[in-house]
């Protein structure tokens, strides 16, 4: 891949969602269901997935970014912070960069960041 | 305001608008995240009473122009760079964070904060108040598009927002002109600190956020429904299969229009030029000065706003792409194609204008917001085969090699030999981009973020404004460089006097510099004549055919049988393939050299540049000597 950004080894950062309490977790696809409660309030349903691989017109709740603090601060700047919905929009030709409908606006990410922005999908 | 003097009551004081610049009474910034029409509303409160300057030592624009306000008070306005917070992470955010907390007073240090943003949404929009509320600096807050707002069916009570901001709101249309008697207001106010109101935590996004929210919904603010043409229109223009075919159409447009529509405009521009010179010739009596003033400064200036036609092109395009939301498109589609050399998506429209002419491609790099990427695309883009480089390889080409069909009547040898320097160029080009965005200007962990705005009509006003900025910061600052230039070139070829009347090519100056050069150039198979006109077109590349007329003596056209006999009787092939291999890598362009200085900032880039593709240029024409002597 022509990324400089997945390939380095780089200690990941987990952010404090809005809901709080996120743990460390470094399996991603590690959702055997319920295995985690995020408060009394939310839903703990669905599967947990990455942004990259929304399908189009897809939605799902975000849940941690993955990412070092500083980049993950920019992208809670434009939007994109834990819990709220985000919709895979249109894509570029081949599917990389990927358009994402997040609160009120379209904003457009690598897959390489996509990917490191781990989202639950809705049931 | 001078009180008249008492007794002489014909003596009024004087009217305003004998003063031509009255000092402001205070400097009022304009703060606002990206796409809210900050720039629009600048336009519309200054007008034509705009300039344009860099702050000191960076690449940021600093924009700024004056309001006057019925009561007669000045203020100045300071346009600042977009911004989603005030945790800079960027340079552009840096410098707003520094310029309104005070931390640059050899700029100013604003009076107020006229803080935009979109009304369409506030939600968002509003997470930005915070950081600027705490600075309990005097504020407005101007709600921007409300036209697009009320069209939309979406609503927001002004005076419930200012009442839980405790700063002052307006709701204005800048796009419209509508609602600006609020700002002006405001201006001619005495400017007061808003008055402490709870705020969220400031480092942390989601209190801020949350906050934004919960005083838009206590507002009684309605959001608007979302922009159904922009849904519509991105259907077809981020299809997968119509998107990319009408962005090469868009592609093709912008570079038709700049390299062949431009061109009528250059003839007319170089012909009225030219025949102003030839007018002051016959009128002025012959002398030194005569001649420097029609050799050297009425020729650089010619050579300067040769490029404006070309500049004023780019920018209305540009302008129009990027006005109406389609630019950030175009982003997105050659994205994936430039990140496999370590640039993105908006090099694209710089590096393809650079194909005419690298001076608008410079300027053009504007739109690029990460500062090293745009620092490579200007580092590579005068790689790219240019207009000025056609003439010489046109010249070299058909002295060489005779014209033989190669794919049946489609591709002769020429045509193949002029895509192969295309191709040479844009390797060079691929190569370095990839080569500096692994090293010196590896991308910092910013990653690559777009935001896609609606798409809107792109105003006359806007447009207009623009080109006018632009053709004034070229012929400022790079003008005056090139105009000098071009007055110390005419002083190589036609210094020292030779009883009064200019010297032959190899007794002047050039000529010296030429024969001084010939032992380090010999290598490459180059003899003194050709390092002459290595030496002149510095002042830009074509000038080296005129130059080598000159010095056989024949009439100075690239398509001239007389120059290219002479030219093959005075340079081996290898010499030939390494002039073009020369011409392909080498900055011989002082007019680029002057934009690189503008743009970044100071001579250390360009000098690099200059120096890099020099070397280039020689280690490659060294290269191919050897190589095409050993073959031939």
């Amino acid at each position: 891949m022509l990324g400089w950004f997945g390939a380095r080894a780089r200690p990941r950062f987990e952010v404090e969602g809005a809901s709080g309490g996120a743990k460390t977790r470094p399996d991603e696809a590690d959702d055997s269901g319920g295995g985690r409660s995020d408060g009394p309030g939310c839903r703990d349903r669905g599967v947990v997935t990455s942004l990259a691989d929304l399908a189009e017109g897809e939605a799902a709740v975000l849940e941690r970014l993955e990412l070092p603090p500083d980049v993950a601060l920019r992208l809670m700047e434009l939007g994109f912070l834990p819990g709220t919905v985000v919709e895979a929009s249109h894509a570029a030709p081949g599917g990389d960069p990927k358009v994402f409908r997040v609160d009120g606006t379209e904003i457009a990410l690598r897959l390489e960041t996509a990917r490191h922005l781990l989202a639950r999908r809705r049931p | 305001m001078i009180p008249p003097p008492s007794g002489s009551p014909t003596l009024t004081p004087l009217p305003r608008e004998a003063h031509p610049r009255p000092a402001p009474a205070a400097v009022v910034a304009l703060v606002g995240p990206p796409n809210c029409g900050k720039s629009t509303l600048f336009n519309r409160l200054t007008g034509l009473r705009q300039k344009t300057a860099n702050f000191p030592g960076v690449t940021v624009e600093r924009h700024h122009g004056t309001v006057r306000l019925s009561n007669g008070k000045v203020v100045e306005l300071l346009d600042l760079p977009g911004t989603y917070s005030l945790n800079p992470r960027s340079e552009d955010e840096r410098i707003t964070d520094d310029l309104i907390r005070g931390k640059m007073p050899e700029v100013c240090v604003p009076d107020a904060i006229l803080l935009v943003l979109d009304s369409t949404n506030l939600g968002r929009h509003l997470v930005l108040a915070a950081p600027l509320l705490a600075l309990e600096k005097p504020i407005l807050v101007v709600l921007n598009m409300a036209d697009e707002l009320r069209a939309r069916g979406g609503q927001v009570d002004v005076e419930a927002l200012s009442q839980k901001l405790g700063a002052p709101v307006v709701l204005v249309s800048a796009a419209k002109g509508e609602g600006l008697e609020g700002i002006h207001r405001f201006l001619e106010s005495t400017f007061r600190a808003p008055a402490p109101i709870p705020l969220p935590v400031l480092e942390s996004p989601p209190s801020c956020r949350q906050w934004a929210g919960q005083v838009a919904a206590e507002s009684a603010y309605r959001p608007p429904v979302a922009p159904l043409w922009t849904q519509r229109l991105d259907s077809l223009f981020l299809h997968p299969r119509w998107g990319p075919l009408i962005f090469v159409g868009v592609v093709l447009a912008v570079f038709q229009t700049i390299f062949y529509g431009a061109t009528p405009f250059m003839d007319a521009v170089e012909w009225a030029v030219t025949a102003s010179g030839d007018f002051l010739e016959e009128r002025l009596p012959p002398s030194l000065w005569r001649d420097l003033l029609l050799g050297g400064v009425w020729a650089g200036v010619g050579s300067v706003v040769v490029f404006l036609p070309q500049i004023l092109l780019l920018f209305t395009f540009i302008g129009i792409l990027e006005d109406s939301g389609y630019l950030a498109r175009a982003a997105l589609i050659a994205d994936r194609t430039m990140a496999k050399v370590g640039l993105q998506g908006k090099s694209f429209i710089p590096l393809l204008s650079a194909y005419a002419c690298a001076v608008p491609a410079i300027m053009a790099t504007r739109t690029i917001e990460n500062r090293r990427d745009r620092l490579a695309t200007i580092l590579i883009a005068p790689f790219m085969t240019c207009a000025a480089r056609l003439p010489v390889y046109t010249l070299v080409i058909a002295a060489f090699l005779p014209n033989r069909p190669l794919l049946g009547p489609f591709l002769g040898t020429r045509a193949a030999a002029l895509l192969g320097l295309y191709l040479l160029g844009f390797t060079a080009a691929l190569i370095t981009a990839r080569v500096l965005k692994s090293t010196i200007l590896k991308s910092d962990r910013t990653p690559f973020m777009l935001e896609l705005p609606p798409y809107r009509w792109p105003t006359l006003e806007s447009i207009g404004l623009r080109l006018l900025d632009r053709s004034k910061i070229f012929l400022r600052r790079a003008g005056t460089v090139i105009l000098a230039v071009s007055v110390l070139m005419w002083a190589l070829a036609n210094l020292p006097r030779e009883g009064g009347a200019p010297p032959d090519m190899d007794h002047s100056l050039a000529g010296t510099l030429g024969r001084t050069l010939e032992p380090l150039i010999e290598p490459l198979g180059f003899d003194w004549k050709i390092g002459v006109g290595l030496v002149t077109s510095l002042a830009a590349r074509e000038v080296i055919v005129g130059t080598l007329g000159t010095l056989y003596g024949m009439e100075g056209d690239e398509s001239g049988v007389g120059l290219q006999e002479a030219l093959r009787q005075n340079l081996t092939p290898g010499g030939a393939v390494a002039l073009l291999v020369f011409f392909a890598f080498a900055l011989q362009c002082m007019s680029t050299v002057a934009m690189v200085r503008r743009e970044t900032g100071g001579w250390k880039v360009p000098l690099i540049q200059f120096g890099f593709m020099g070397v280039l240029a020689y280690l490659g024409a060294f290269v191919a000597n050897r190589v095409v002597s050993w073959l031939v």
